[in-house]
Parts: structure tokens; sequence; C-alpha cells
């Protein structure tokens, strides 16, 4: 539904299921993502699917398919906040063969147009472990650090920081030459 | 939600005994020409009952609150912010007084309250409303607290016999700030 350079935005469907259980069941994955590792069934993944696929009240969980349809990973925007106009952004790039090439940058890129665009948003926030080297990506997108919440994750034996990542609509703008109109007051 | 106090008034939630302040509008055709549908028909006590448990649960949607006099707390009518479209940041206003509360400023008043609420807290972008065109009084209120006639529906409401004009007033969030 809503196209990048690289990969489109589209609904989840039942036939993706597969795939995501088989991703979520990947360790490298699932240990980066809040839910944490542990096995996950296909007819749990079903039931997610039926129950978050399309619009929420305050989520939008999208699939994400390289623009020839070959389905690669996942994003959503959650936790939206219309009285302050925020919300929470996520992701992963589960197939491992998709990494390293560009995906996921124009993942981020394409979601970040939709929550400010789209939904009008002020600010989009994000969490991450410390461990996760997509902060560097995070970083060069112009999110910005601002704290961490001391060892709230155990992971491969270690205690690890979650970092809160936020990008201001106005910041996002002027990183990518775009005019927006002024925040009112 | 807090109260939002005011000099006369104060804006606060729905609670069990309103019933009978909803009640002594909710069939009194002085008010309810001006509102049509539904209330062209009498209403019934239980329909009455139902409404006010769906404020009391809170699953009416929209801010639904009670107009009520500063010193006792009650009920003089009743105001509202519906219709919310969140993306587009506009909902739409209704107010309604109890027959004895008109007339003494505290429909000017709640209104006042009710724009300082959805601007300053809901943070709304547009607030808009519609009224009969023949209902002057009302009109002189919206545009008094600086609410801009914006258009004329056309004999959109059949009320006693005729066809009546509707106007469309908004305020945007720019004006309610800067006038």
């Amino acid at each position: 539904m809503y196209e990048g350079r690289l990969v489109r935005l589209r609904e989840m469907r039942m036939e993706d299921a597969e795939k995501y259980v088989a991703w979520m069941n990947n360790r490298d994955i699932s240990e980066k993502l809040a839910g944490g590792a542990m096995p996950l069934s296909l007819s749990q993944e079903r039931d997610w699917i039926s129950r978050s696929s399309g619009q929420q009240a305050d989520a939008c969980h999208f699939a994400v398919e390289t623009l020839e349809g070959r389905l690669l990973g996942s994003c959503s925007y959650h936790m939206l906040d219309w009285k302050n106009r925020r919300c929470m952004v996520g992701w992963q790039i589960g197939d491992p063969e998709m990494r390293g090439k560009g995906y996921g940058t124009d993942m981020i890129e394409t979601l970040l147009e939709v929550c400010f665009q789209v939904l009008g948003l002020r600010k989009v926030s994000l969490n991450a472990y410390e461990f996760n080297e997509a902060i560097r990506l995070y970083e060069r997108l112009g999110f910005i650090r601002e704290g961490a919440f001391r060892k709230e994750r155990f992971v491969r034996g270690k205690w690890w920081d979650e970092y809160r990542y936020g990008l201001f609509k106005t910041e996002w703008a002027a990183q990518r030459g775009i005019s927006i109109e002024p925040d009112e007051v | 939600m807090p109260h939002i106090h005011g000099e006369n008034v104060f804006l606060r939630d729905f609670r069990q005994e309103d019933i009978s302040g909803m009640r002594a509008w909710c069939n009194d055709p002085g008010i309810t020409r001006f509102l049509g549908g539904r209330y062209t028909a009498p209403i019934p006590w239980e329909q009455t009952e139902s409404e006010l448990n769906r404020y009391l649960n809170g699953d009416a949607g929209g801010y639904n609150l009670v107009i009520a006099e500063k010193e006792t707390g009650k009920y003089l009518g009743q105001c509202a912010l519906f219709m919310i479209d969140h993306m587009t940041r506009k909902a739409e206003l209704a107010i309604v007084l109890a027959p004895e509360s008109i007339g003494k400023g505290y429909g000017s008043e709640a209104l006042k309250l009710l724009l300082s609420f959805g601007f300053g807290e809901v943070n709304l972008n547009r607030i808009w409303l519609s009224v009969n065109c023949n209902n002057a009084r009302a009109i002189h209120v919206y545009e008094k607290a600086g609410f801009t006639r914006e258009g004329v529906l056309r004999q959109d409401r059949y009320i006693g016999g005729a066809y009546e004009d509707v106007a469309v007033l908004s305020i945007l969030r720019e004006e309610y700030y800067h006038v």
C-alpha cells in the first residue's frame, strides 16, 4: 500500500504466517524484539495475524515486501497517542538474505513518511537494546538517543541497557529537505 | 477527567442523578425543535436512562460533559465534543441547556470552557457545529466565542411544516489562540 524506493508496506495476510514463524523462532531476530526469545507456534502466529491485521485503535502492523512482492519482514506503529501526537515504531527484516541491502533503511523511511505525513504525528520514538547493531542505522536516520533504561534485558547471559530514541517531525523534515507547515502553538 | 472550572459554571462527569436534569429538556419542544432527528418523537424515560448509562460507562464516544452550577454542582445542561477525527484533529461540538438555565450566560461560559478543553487538552485543530439559521440566539453566542459561519446547508431540516436552512460554523486553532 505504501511504497518506498525498494519496499512496500502492505496488510498482513494469513499466508504470511509460515515465514513469520520461522523468523520469530530465529534467536538472532527475536532477542532484539520486545517479546524476547521464545518458541512461537504457527497457530499462535495465525491468531496474532487475525487479531492484528489492519488498522487498530492505537496501532497498525504492516507486512513488508520488495516491490516485486517478496516478503522480507514487518513493521508497525503502535501506542499511537493522538492527544500528544506521537507513537512508537518497530520492525524486523526477518529474511537473513535481505539484510544489508538497504531494505531496512527504506522500510524505516517509508514508515516515517506514514507517521509524519499521513498521520500527522509530531514525534516518533523507538526502543532498542544496546547490543542491537541497528542502533547505528537509527542514528544515521536522525533518531536522537534520549536516555537509557539501565540493565532492562537479560540476553545470552548478560544484562543490557534499553535505549530510547526519538525523532521529531521538524528534525526529520529538515534532514531530508522536506518542507512542512510550521508546527502550531 | 478533572472538572473544568469557570466563574459561574463548571464542566463535570455525568452522575446517576443527572437523569432528572436530562428529562427536563428532552421532550420540551422549545428546546428540541432545534435538535430535530430523534427528538421529533417523544423520548421515553428508558432511552434517557440508557443514554446516561453510556456516559457513565464511558462508551458514548467523544467527550460528554455536564454543565453544572458552580456552587451546587446541579445539572444545568450538557455539552459534548463528538465525531472526533483524530488524524484531522477535528470534532463536532454540541451544547444543550435545560429551559430554566437559558438566558443566564451559562451557555456562553460552557462554550468557552469546552473550547479551552478542546484546543488546550484534546489538542484539536478544528471545532465545528451546525445550527438552525433561525436560532439567532445560539448563532450570536457562537460568533461571540469566535466561530465563523462557513456555509449554509439550504433547506436541510424539515421542522414544523417548513424547511429550514442550517448554518455550519467553525473555529480553528490558530483563530482560537491568536484572536
